[in-house]
């Protein structure tokens, strides 16, 4: 199964629309290894991926997990995988070498444009330089790693060029989402200039489709593959039986958004899931009332429970925001679509088919 | 903002075009040989992938504070909610109270 190990709730930055509470809490070895071991305890394999906080304040606890899942995997046969999302400023030479061997999967937390807006170090120094360097590092280990960028209200206007800007620095993989929560506030005249934003991404695409150069950028890319192969991102998410967070005492909870609220415990690594918690809250997972009716039901993201909670404190409601953003987002994505298959059927259809 | 529900919407000529291909490629054997991959699971992040996992089983994500970010494709199952729950990991728990 696979598990987000929250490694650690500190972290040295203080992005502006972070909901995580910063402390020093640690996660102790103890915890670490009874995680690992519920990660190969179902299924075939075991995938764990590093957060926090910042895990790489924690490298002590990566290096030991690495260690310890490699050689279980070795004698069970289970197969490993990892992953970790950083905010990259304490990436070095020697950790990478050893997530290369260890085939980890890094994505890094990089807003582009927009990153000294709202992702600023803990004290209130810019951390553009920092991760550009570290960006380049990373890419030097990981040509494949993936730059994830939190899109907030007030790094909207960065959006196309923080696109441009990520692609440009070497970065195959890119992941865009706008930032949700209590942190935010998003006004109409936001959601209108972010629709303009997206058809100026929409626009780069194009350009780089028509090159050849082969990018991912999620979620435009996701929209147009979903829809050719009728995949519905509303089943993306089904609270408990996906990927849960470990909290650094051992907590288990069906996703970060509950962390704390005692009514989603599910479990503890050392005594377990608690498997009637676990079917109790997934059956609760549903399509939101307003959805039902949508001819859109299927192509948004309107049962993803961490999402709906941030934003109403409901897993099973939707926010006028979320609906708003997902609508714009599939009409720039089928426009895109629509384009591309026009220009190259037959490439279009290889890379999205 | 508002919630407005979108009505008479129709699939993308985009999406028709390629499915149909992609059955004719299927019907017809032609194409490239895929590598080999694992049968699987959710999580439909549309990057192209060499792993399919088996039903209950993701291929792990980042984490972040929306679960967005993911590069896989996986093959997403629907969930009634009477229907018996796949943990991932493939284990599957039914309700006592409900049939199979």
């Amino acid at each position: 199964m696979n598990l987000t190990l929250h490694l650690t709730d500190n972290c040295n930055m203080d992005c502006s629309y972070c909901i995580r509470e910063k402390c020093p809490k640690d996660m102790t070895e103890d915890v670490l290894i009874a995680a690992c071991d519920l990660a190969f305890s179902r299924g075939q394999r075991a995938g764990l991926c590093f957060f926090g906080g910042e895990p790489l304040l924690k490298k002590d606890l990566i290096y030991k997990a690495l260690d310890y899942c490699e050689e279980k995997s070795r004698k069970t046969g289970i197969r490993f995988d990892c992953k970790m999302t950083t905010n990259g400023s304490l990436l070095d030479e020697e950790f990478l070498k050893r997530a290369v061997r260890a085939k980890m999967g890094i994505g890094l937390s990089f807003d582009g444009k927009a990153q000294d807006i709202c992702r600023i170090f803990a004290g209130g120094k810019p951390t553009s330089s920092v991760v550009e360097e570290k960006a380049k590092l990373l890419l030097s280990y990981m040509p494949e790693a993936s730059a994830l960028a939190t899109i907030a209200p007030q790094a909207v206007p960065y959006y196309a060029e923080s696109v441009k800007y990520l692609h440009e620095l070497g970065f195959k993989h890119l992941s865009f989402v706008i930032a949700y929560g209590r942190k935010v506030s998003w006004t109409d005249e936001d959601l209108d200039a972010l629709r303009g934003q997206l058809e100026k991404a929409c626009g780069y695409i194009r350009e780089l489709f028509i090159k050849g150069d082969k990018v991912f950028i999620g979620p435009i890319y996701s929209k147009i593959s979903e829809c050719i192969r009728d995949k519905n991102p509303a089943e993306r998410c089904h609270l408990g039986v996906r990927q849960m967070p470990v909290t650094p005492k051992g907590d288990l909870y069906p996703c970060t958004s509950f962390i704390g609220d005692e009514d989603y415990l599910l479990g503890n690594v050392f005594e377990g899931l608690n498997e009637a918690k676990v079917i109790e809250i997934a059956k609760r997972s549903s399509t939101p009332e307003t959805c039902t009716g949508c001819d859109l039901v299927k192509r948004c993201t309107n049962s993803c429970g961490c999402a709906n909670r941030m934003n109403t404190g409901d897993e099973n409601k939707v926010s006028p925001l979320q609906c708003t953003y997902e609508r714009m987002l599939i009409e720039a994505s089928d426009k895109l679509g629509e384009e591309l298959y026009q220009i190259d059927p037959e490439k279009f259809a290889k890379e999205f088919g | 903002m508002k919630i407005i529900q979108t009505k008479d919407y129709k699939k993308p000529l985009y999406a028709i075009g390629v499915a149909v291909a992609l059955t004719a490629i299927a019907v017809t054997g032609c194409g490239e040989d895929k590598p080999i991959e694992y049968a699987g699971d959710i999580q439909p992040m549309t990057e192209t992938t060499d792993e399919v996992e088996l039903e209950g089983e993701t291929q792990v994500d980042y984490a972040g504070d929306v679960a967005e970010y993911t590069d896989e494709t996986e093959p997403v199952n629907t969930r009634q909610s009477t229907e018996p729950v796949t943990l991932d990991g493939g284990v599957e728990f039914a309700d006592p109270g409900q049939e199979n």
